[in-house]
């Protein structure tokens, strides 16, 4: 099934600080709950895992993530991962674009839009929560994310 | 009305006595398949596909072997060593029973592990490593058609595209040329939805395997244990299952519907390594397993409704997209590739129609099951009553009246219907006045008009449909060759009990008690003194099953003829007894007497008793019979129902606040059991109606295979049924019989959405699909709204 969130936050950092930790995986899928990266494996190209619970189905994703678009100019990235369930109860597909703008205030604005396509037992059991979940995930993740911003401008 | 003929305790046809089976039902004593347990037996969980469509590309057996416990993992390529691993359809299509590798609809089998208990099992099929390539899935049947879309059943020979079948019926130029003459054509596309039986009890068997006496004992949920012993001994006799050694035992079922007709996969998986370990094999669908496998439904129809401007039908023409899912194995008659939906011209008086229908490959499950409906009949009902309703509403008038100027009148029948049936009895009139005049209609036509002034959403739905039951005659029906007649067995002890068995099975019908009704009601044995004995192909005669409505039709009627034979045996006996000539001894319920001295009399308690212990010179002893029916032609229940709703426009929810149901099923066996069958079918009608419905995204997952996703509805759901009925008895069964058990779950659903979309009318809404939920009722009012 496919689901899309589409969501905009702001952070109170320099563009700079934030795009910088847009473009470096380790740093951002840090911040995603039950997301690891295990490994570099080419320009733009990661290997990891991604686990999630959707109710009464657990998942466990041996994850390819790619860069494909990283815009400097626009301060626009694409990332995209696909991952097969290490069990064989599925696989999943995800493309998601931010875009950053910075604030007249100060600060920057994320504006997210990720697609999601995900085949087998999460779609046939967990479909009614996936949204649900995705938008919980997406809460821990700003909340991750932010922390994680303000201890790098802390640290520098 | 029907006159009970014999008294309350010997509980013949007419009584509403007690059902005899339900003693240990209620208990907690019935015995299903799950039940039983053999020394020494294995279980076996199934590993099924997450994708709609795949390649496989290597299933690793290592880690789940290395599980204590675990003894074997069967696989495709396993099967296919003995040639097993597809197997034919009813309709000569072919199923797979495991994939060496493609895997076609999501939850496919993909392969089986066998272990000592089933938690370990499952274990096992949690540590199968199978590695597909996901390729993408036809779900739309309206595309399966398209150029390039990729070729399903390449394994086919001769197939070039993802058609299956086309089938028409009818005269189509005739029926196009009326349609194009009529002053009012009135259109619609309808869809009846993808829907499961969703019994209480899933599918499952124990087969049991003896290698030293060669026999094949096999407990299996069926509904059609003779069928499926033969279909076995015909797909496995080349691997040493003859039919001799094979014995199939249905147990009691805990509700069929149609759904265990079939033979799945699963079952013949465990019958082969049962006869590959030489050990029992016990395996039981779970919940989610039976939901996802199999369907009923899924037809997409096209329909045009022409008639006169004031409302005289002139002509019906439906063209219909059927989605099989991978392989057609929809449990129809084999000359009957869509069943029975040529009925689909109902109960009206036109001359002109024409039926034609496409079939297609897509990936979901097969199945096409007869959910409790003779063979597609549901979906011909909803056609014709939506579009009944669909004129009057055109022509702006009365439903009722519309389909009062159009009936076929009690003087037509028998009735040869545009498209080939030839219908055998009804009044159609006065059933819907009896409806009418039991909900009241005229009281809610006026309440309607002045809640409409109001602006309240209220609606009044019918349906008047005629079933077409009882399959069949063996001129035109048969399944695999084997033509669809059914039988009894009666054997009368010396002291006056019987002991009768059929080729049916029922499900929860009450078999045990209407059967020995019919018996009581030929012989005068008191219900309670008659065992009813079916499901074993080891003891039972043969016959092909319970389903579409037939046991009362097929072996109701051979149990009549069967007592019959027993009573004119009796009569020689009696005769013999009272030293008279056989031309003097005269019937009445229970007893032989002499013509004019009414007190020499003898019953057939003494008659039984005789014929193990004085009977005539010469004759035959014993007094048992055998009958097999051939039934001359099907049988036509009807009925009328009519249901009022209101629909709260700010949230789409819909109440149905009465619903009445007047059925002509004949005369009746058993009253109480006939209205239990009727109130259990009306909530089977409003599930569809309301509630039901498999939802597949595009990527061919099912969204809702769980009973939390998947709403059957409960008896909170289900508004308080009333039930009626007329009774035009059958001309040509000997008991003047119909069967029942379809008739509310074909009439329910066009009732309760003509009723919807009658409320839905003021704002301009014309059709809805069902299941009408509530969100697509407020969905279809926001359009609505938009566009006013």
């Amino acid at each position: 099934m496919k689901t899309q969130l589409d969501k905009s936050f702001e952070v109170p950092q320099s563009t700079e600080l934030v795009w910088e930790h847009l473009i470096d995986p380790e740093k951002i899928m840090d911040c995603v709950p039950g997301v690891t990266i295990d490994e570099k494996v080419g320009e733009n190209h990661y290997k990891g895992k991604v686990g999630m619970k959707f109710g009464p189905m657990g998942v466990k994703y041996d994850a390819d993530i790619h860069y494909n678009e990283i815009d400097k100019a626009n301060r626009k990235i694409i990332i995209t991962g696909e991952g097969v369930d290490s069990k064989g109860n599925g696989n999943a597909e995800m493309m998601m674009t931010i875009d950053l703008s910075e604030r007249a205030e100060g600060g920057v604005k994320l504006d997210a839009i990720m697609d999601v396509t995900v085949n087998g037992k999460i779609a046939q059991f967990g479909s009614r929560l996936i949204t649900t979940v995705s938008n919980q995930l997406f809460k821990q993740f700003v909340s991750n994310f932010s922390k994680k911003l303000a201890e790098a401008e802390a640290a520098a | 009305m029907f006159k009970c003929k014999t008294s309350p305790e010997v509980g013949g046809m007419g009584h509403s006595v007690k059902r005899k089976e339900d003693a240990r039902f209620l208990h907690g004593k019935g015995k299903y398949t799950d039940d039983v347990k053999l020394p020494g037996m294995l279980h076996m969980v199934i590993v099924r596909s997450p994708y709609a469509y795949a390649k496989i590309l290597s299933i690793n057996k290592e880690k789940a072997l290395a599980i204590d416990g675990v003894l074997a993992v069967i696989t495709g390529e396993d099967l296919a060593q003995y040639n097993l691993h597809w197997m034919p359809t009813l309709l000569s299509d072919s199923q797979m029973v495991l994939p060496t590798d493609t895997v076609m609809h999501q939850s496919q089998e993909v392969c089986a592990v066998i272990a000592t208990d089933r938690y370990i099992a499952v274990d096992g099929a949690e540590a199968v490593d199978v590695q597909y390539e996901p390729m993408k899935a036809i779900v739309n049947p309206f595309k399966a058609l398209d150029e390039d879309a990729p070729l399903l059943r390449p394994d086919k020979e001769g197939q070039k595209d993802n058609h299956i079948y086309h089938w028409e019926r009818g005269e189509r130029e005739k029926t196009d040329a009326a349609i194009a003459a009529a002053d009012v054509v009135v259109k619609e596309r309808i869809h009846l939805p993808r829907i499961h039986v969703a019994s209480i009890e899933t599918c499952g068997v124990v087969a049991s395997y003896d290698k030293d006496t060669e026999k094949m004992l096999i407990y299996l949920t069926s509904q059609a244990p003779h069928a499926i012993r033969t279909i076995l001994a015909l797909v496995a006799g080349h691997v040493g299952l003859s039919e001799e050694k094979i014995r199939i035992i249905a147990p009691d079922i805990g509700g069929g519907f149609g759904g265990k007709v079939p033979v799945y996969p699963g079952y013949v998986i465990a019958i082969a390594a049962s006869f590959l370990i030489g050990k029992p094999v016990k395996w039981i669908e779970d919940r989610s397993e039976n939901l996802v496998n199999g369907f009923a439904r899924d037809y997409h129809m096209d329909c045009e409704l022409a008639a006169t401007k004031d409302g005289k039908i002139q002509a019906f023409k439906v063209s219909t997209l059927a989605d099989h899912g991978y392989t057609d194995s929809s449990a129809n008659p084999s000359k009957y590739p869509t069943g029975m939906f040529s009925i689909c011209t109902g109960s009206y008086d036109y001359e002109h129609a024409f039926a034609e229908l496409d079939a297609v490959y897509t990936n979901k499950a097969p199945g096409g099951v007869a959910y409790r409906c003779s063979f597609r009949v549901t979906e011909a009902v909803h056609a014709i009553e939506r579009m009944v309703d669909k004129l009057a509403a055109e022509i702006g008038k009365d439903p009722a009246q519309l389909r009062f100027e159009n009936f076929i009148k009690k003087e037509d029948f028998p009735y040869a219907s545009p498209l080939g049936w030839s219908y055998d009895s009804g009044d159609y009139k006065q059933t819907l006045e009896k409806a009418m005049d039991m909900i009241g209609y005229a009281d809610y036509k006026k309440e309607q008009a002045e809640k409409r002034a109001q602006g309240k959403l209220m609606g009044i739905g019918i349906c008047t449909f005629t079933e077409v039951v009882g399959a069949g005659p063996s001129k035109d029906f048969d399944i695999l060759g084997i033509k669809m007649f059914d039988s009894a067995e009666i054997r009368v002890h010396p002291t006056g009990k019987a002991l009768a068995r059929f080729g049916t099975k029922s499900q929860g019908q009450g078999h045990e008690t209407t059967y020995a009704q019919i018996l009581a009601e030929e012989l005068g044995i008191p219900y309670t003194d008659i065992e009813i004995d079916e499901g074993d192909t080891d003891t039972a005669p043969y016959g092909l099953g319970t389903y579409a409505s037939r046991s009362t039709p097929t072996a109701g009627a051979a149990a009549a003829i069967a007592a019959r034979k027993l009573r004119d045996k009796g009569k020689k006996i009696a005769a013999h007894l009272l030293e008279v000539s056989e031309e003097d001894i005269e019937w009445e319920v229970g007893k032989y007497f002499v013509k004019g001295a009414p007190e020499k009399s003898k019953t057939i308690q003494d008659v039984a008793f005789a014929a193990y212990t004085n009977f005539p010179e010469g004759m035959e002893p014993g007094f048992e019979a055998t009958h097999y029916y051939d039934p001359p032609n099907l049988t036509f229940p009807n009925g009328a129902y009519i249901c009022v709703v209101e629909v709260e426009e700010e949230t789409g929810a819909i109440d149905v606040k009465r619903f009445v149901a007047i059925d002509d099923c004949g005369n009746i066996i058993n009253p109480m059991i006939v209205e239990g069958q009727i109130h259990g079918g009306l909530t089977q009608g409003i599930a569809p109606a309301m509630y039901e419905g498999i939802v597949y995204d595009d990527e061919g997952n099912v969204l809702n295979g769980t009973l939390m996703d998947y709403l059957v509805p409960t008896a909170v759901e289900s508004p308080h049924w009333e039930t009626g009925h007329t009774i035009t008895p059958s001309p040509h069964h000997p008991l003047g019989a119909k069967g029942v058990a379809e008739s509310p779950t074909v009439g329910a659903p066009p009732a309760i959405a003509n009723a919807i979309i009658d409320a839905l009318y003021p704002l301009g809404i014309k059709h809805l699909d069902i299941p009408i939920t509530p969100d697509k009722v407020w969905d279809a009012i926001q359009v609505a709204k938009a566009k006013a």
